[in-house]
């Protein structure tokens, strides 16, 4: 049994990765060579003292995010996400000028109502006038071109609405984007120190072994010379 | 569910299926790259990167009954390309940190019946990161990860033979540095 054999049954042996008639032989083979006997021992009590490390090793959230060097190939399904964020948001202004709109309608308590002598728009609790033969009456009644105008400034209002919804949300955007770059700067400044500290540990370790080499050519060379003077002197 | 069920059908595209073998790979992989690095930063770099890279390749993983090997493989590869990026300065060469430690072995240090768990932990930990990276991910794999010698050799794909020549020296090379902390009399002897 060679070097290079007895390592490899040493590792089954150790590892329990022999066959029973195979094990036989081995354990006989230990008996007879002390040597290899002392070697499997150092290697167990090795093997050992490595699993009494009960170190709780738990791995955090796991977050993919894919590499840049794909991005060409995933600029479609980006532009789209970005559509569908975009999309998204717009509905979600929609749905709050809507909402807005509902309250602001229901904090004024609008009525609206038809009767047989045109529609009646009001603001607050209102009670039909009674009907009357006197002309001045008809004084709380508009026409159908003013409901149309009324309608007409409400939508304004509501697209300002909107508009102020959107105009809020890409600043809200536009604030989270900063927000991103800011800490991606970060990052990578952290990373570029970090580098530069490494490079400059490097320098400085070579050239303390660039150093001490130096010292031991000079050192060297120091012995060579007192060498040749003691020879001299002796000749 | 079956795990090579769960790999075809990943590589049908169901993304459901990619969830859960991320369930069931996580905590392994983040370990063995854990332990290659003993920090925690690195290890969750390596392991995000190992996931991405079985997204992007596993569709064209011929042999999904070896996905074990193969998962193992695009770890142990990343950890080798880290220590490249890094310049290799995130190990110390086993000699330097030995000369390293034989000029600290006369100074106090805790003794050894002191030693708790936790830095018992932590300095089997440094003494791995002391080995040849080759010698580290062989002794991982198999102390730690339990695999077999034929499982190794197919991650690593080196012959059988040279994963033991590997884990021999990888063994003896611990043992060495731990012998040189002065860990010998109360563990090392008691094996």
């Amino acid at each position: 049994m060679d070097k290079k054999d007895a390592q490899s049954r040493l590792m089954d042996y150790l590892y329990d990765e022999m066959e029973p008639e195979e094990r036989r032989e081995f354990e006989e083979i230990l008996q007879n060579d002390s040597a290899l006997k002392q070697e499997l021992d150092d290697m167990q009590s090795t093997r050992k003292l490595l699993q009494q490390d009960d170190t709780e090793i738990k791995p955090g959230n796991l977050l993919l995010i894919k590499p840049d060097s794909d991005t060409s190939k995933n600029d479609r399904s980006r532009f789209s996400k970005r559509s569908k964020i975009f999309t998204l948001s717009a509905v979600a202004a929609i749905a709050a000028a809507i909402l807005l709109s509902f309250a602001v309608f229901s904090f004024m308590t609008l009525q609206v109502s038809h009767t047989d002598r045109g529609t009646l728009i009001s603001f607050g609790s209102a009670t039909l006038p009674q009907e009357t033969n006197e002309p001045d009456q008809t004084e709380a009644y508009i026409t159908k071109a003013e409901f149309y105008d009324m309608m007409d400034e409400v939508q304004d209002r509501n697209s300002q609405v909107m508009a102020t919804a959107l105009q809020q949300t890409r600043e809200q955007h536009q604030q989270q984007m900063e927000d991103v770059i800011q800490t991606l700067t970060t990052y990578y400044n952290q990373r570029r120190q970090q580098d530069l500290i490494l490079v400059s540990e490097g320098l400085a370790q070579l050239e303390e072994e660039t150093y001490y080499k130096f010292l031991q050519t000079e050192q060297t060379i120091e012995d060579l010379i007192f060498a040749l003077n003691v020879q001299q002197s002796n000749d | 569910m079956n795990e090579l069920l769960l790999i075809k059908q990943v590589q049908k595209g169901d993304r459901d299926a990619f969830s859960r073998l991320v369930e069931t790979w996580h905590g392994k992989i983040y370990r063995f790259a854990y332990r290659f690095f003993a920090d925690e930063a690195d290890a969750h770099d390596i392991t995000q990167k190992t996931f991405i890279k079985t997204y992007q390749n596993v569709a064209g993983l011929k042999e999904p009954e070896k996905f074990s090997s193969w998962i193992y493989r695009i770890a142990n590869n990343l950890c080798l390309d880290e220590l490249k990026r890094a310049g290799r300065r995130k190990s110390t060469s086993l000699e330097a940190y030995i000369e390293q430690a034989d000029g600290i072995e006369g100074e106090e240090t805790a003794p050894d019946t002191e030693l708790q768990n936790k830095e018992l932990g932590t300095i089997l930990q440094k003494a791995l990161l002391m080995l040849p990276d080759e010698q580290r991910a062989v002794i991982i794999l198999k102390e730690y990860e339990g695999l077999k010698f034929r499982e190794i050799a197919d991650i690593l794909e080196e012959p059988e033979s040279t994963v033991k020549s590997r884990l021999y020296y990888g063994l003896k090379s611990t043992r060495r540095v731990l012998t040189n902390w002065n860990i010998k009399h109360e563990y090392l002897n008691n094996g």
